[in-house]
């Protein structure tokens, strides 16, 4: 299989009025296309760093990360960060508006898109008007709307309760899966990880270094729900749950 | 229990009982002033009387260009305004644009802003003349800085989530100012020139008082030097007559403007 993106000895610090902190070092990870990673770590490890890192919006102090075959980044925040004054099919050409590339070629695939995922109805409603889970199915169209080839997530689900959590799983991992995407997950919720991720990145607390990698083999990965009913999955979960740092 | 048309009956009497005891207490404040002065209580001399307040004004109607008088003033306020609302705006970009700027610019607006401006009056009327000049700088001084500093704070206190969001999509800094700082700034910026009517005015007013050419600050100044109180106090009622007026087409247009989103 073919490596869409390769990470090489990244290491980031950061740099305060109390000497340097480490947050990542010695980073090195490939990434195979139509992958799910999930990126798993103890909290203020330096996991969303990593997500920053790869967008682009920091730069590592040292390392190198490749793009295969021109593959395009799209990073889909914790929180969905949709702007209130401008209606939900306004907030999916954000994206296309900054690249000057808002045809209505372009506009037509969002709407498509929308279409498809349930969201016709609410195309000219505004943020307000949407329920939590909604509103991070629109910022996952947001972020579909450039036509990325990695998707980066960070803990995308950790601001909704638990039932729009679980069922909201089940729809976006669906889009991912249809629209084809290789992604990277970060989040701190094992069973979150496990039900959806073909391979478990555990990393340490800081600086973050990789601890283990672990290949997950459910018995049905249909989704999200239907692989937190395996029996496997207890399995994975101690073995994952011992690989983690823990705090006392 | 109360039924939705009650509810709405007893609100309508509510509302209108304020505005009655409003209306109230403004004619019974007219009355006793009144009252007291015919009854020589208090000296009409020095506190006038509504009666002779009443008669100043029609007099200044008919013999002292009181409405060109009026005009001015308005037209200084709504001067000084206009430029202190787009200086402040514009500052601000720049603050937002360069935080270099910002830090450099920062105590000497906190300095300028705490300074009360009035002491500046001598100096302005020196350097800029005795004239309109002086009097919009005046109201310029005193309604630029708050806004500068007002729509500052709003600028930096824009969600930082949404600032990574336009980062990770590679957006340039016009395009942030544009489609994210600004709009979601409007609130603030609205907020401030309700404010900033009122600082104009008071701007206006103290040049006025220094400059002494024409205006309703120069008719409160006027009055006081040839000791005529009853012009004073007709200046001091007309002045808010015009801050009021002001202050509602200003509030009405920013109520139109929130609600236009």
């Amino acid at each position: 299989m073919k490596n869409i993106l390769e990470i090489k000895d990244l290491k980031k610090s950061y740099y305060t009025n109390n000497g340097e902190i480490l947050a990542i070092k010695n980073f090195s990870f490939n990434l195979v296309k139509g992958e799910f990673i999930a990126i798993v770590g103890p909290s203020g490890c330096g996991k969303s760093t990593l997500l920053s890192i790869l967008s682009e919006i920091e730069k590592p102090n040292e390392g190198v990360i490749i793009f295969n075959d021109n593959s395009k980044i799209g990073y889909m925040l914790q929180e969905d960060a949709l702007l209130p004054w401008r209606n939900v099919l306004r907030n999916c050409t954000l994206s296309l508006e900054v690249n000057k590339t808002d045809t209505k070629e372009n506009i037509d695939k969002i709407i498509n898109l929308l279409t498809k995922y349930g969201l016709k109805d609410f195309m000219y409603k505004y943020p307000n008007e949407l329920s939590g889970g909604m509103r991070q199915r629109v910022a996952l169209i947001r972020t579909l709307a450039t036509n990325p080839d990695i998707l980066l997530l960070d803990e995308p689900f950790s601001a909704l309760d638990y039932q729009t959590r679980l069922s909201l799983s089940d729809d976006i991992y669906k889009i991912i899966k249809e629209e084809k995407k290789t992604v990277i997950m970060v989040t701190h919720d094992l069973a979150e990880a496990i039900s959806m991720a073909d391979k478990i990145v555990i990393i340490s607390n800081r600086p973050a270094v990789i601890k283990n990698i672990i290949d997950i083999n459910l018995s049905d990965k249909s989704t999200p729900i239907n692989s937190r009913k395996c029996k496997e999955f207890s399995y994975y979960y101690d073995i994952i749950w011992k690989d983690i740092d823990h705090y006392d | 229990m109360i039924n939705y048309k009650e509810y709405k009956k007893r609100k309508k009497i509510y509302n209108f009982s304020i505005i009655f005891v409003q209306v109230l207490v403004l004619i019974s404040f007219i009355l006793i002033w009144q009252l007291l002065s015919d009854n020589k209580i208090i000296n009409s001399f020095i506190f006038s009387s509504p009666k002779k307040v009443y008669l100043t004004i029609i007099d200044l109607y008919q013999n002292e260009h009181l409405l060109s008088h009026i005009w001015i003033t308005t037209y200084e306020t709504l001067i000084s305004f206009i430029l202190g609302t787009i200086i402040g705006i514009v500052v601000a970009t720049i603050m937002w644009m360069s935080k270099f700027f910002a830090k450099v610019i920062s105590p000497y607006l906190t300095i300028i802003n705490s300074l009360p401006k009035v002491a500046l009056g001598p100096i302005i009327v020196i350097w800029f003349g005795s004239s309109i000049n002086s009097i919009v700088i005046m109201a310029l001084l005193i309604s630029t800085i708050i806004t500068i500093i007002n729509v500052y704070q709003a600028f930096i206190n824009i969600d930082k989530i949404k600032i990574k969001l336009m980062k990770s999509l590679k957006a340039s800094k016009f395009f942030i100012y544009k489609n994210l700082i600004l709009p979601g700034s409007k609130k603030v910026i609205l907020n401030t020139l309700v404010i900033n009517i009122s600082m104009s005015l008071i701007g206006v007013i103290m040049g006025e008082f220094l400059v002494s050419k024409q205006g309703i600050g120069y008719l409160i100044m006027y009055g006081s030097q040839i000791f005529n109180l009853n012009l004073v106090i007709s200046g001091i009622v007309i002045l808010c007559i015009i801050s009021a007026i002001m202050y509602y087409i200003i509030s009405f247009i920013e109520k139109k403007l929130v609600s236009n989103n």
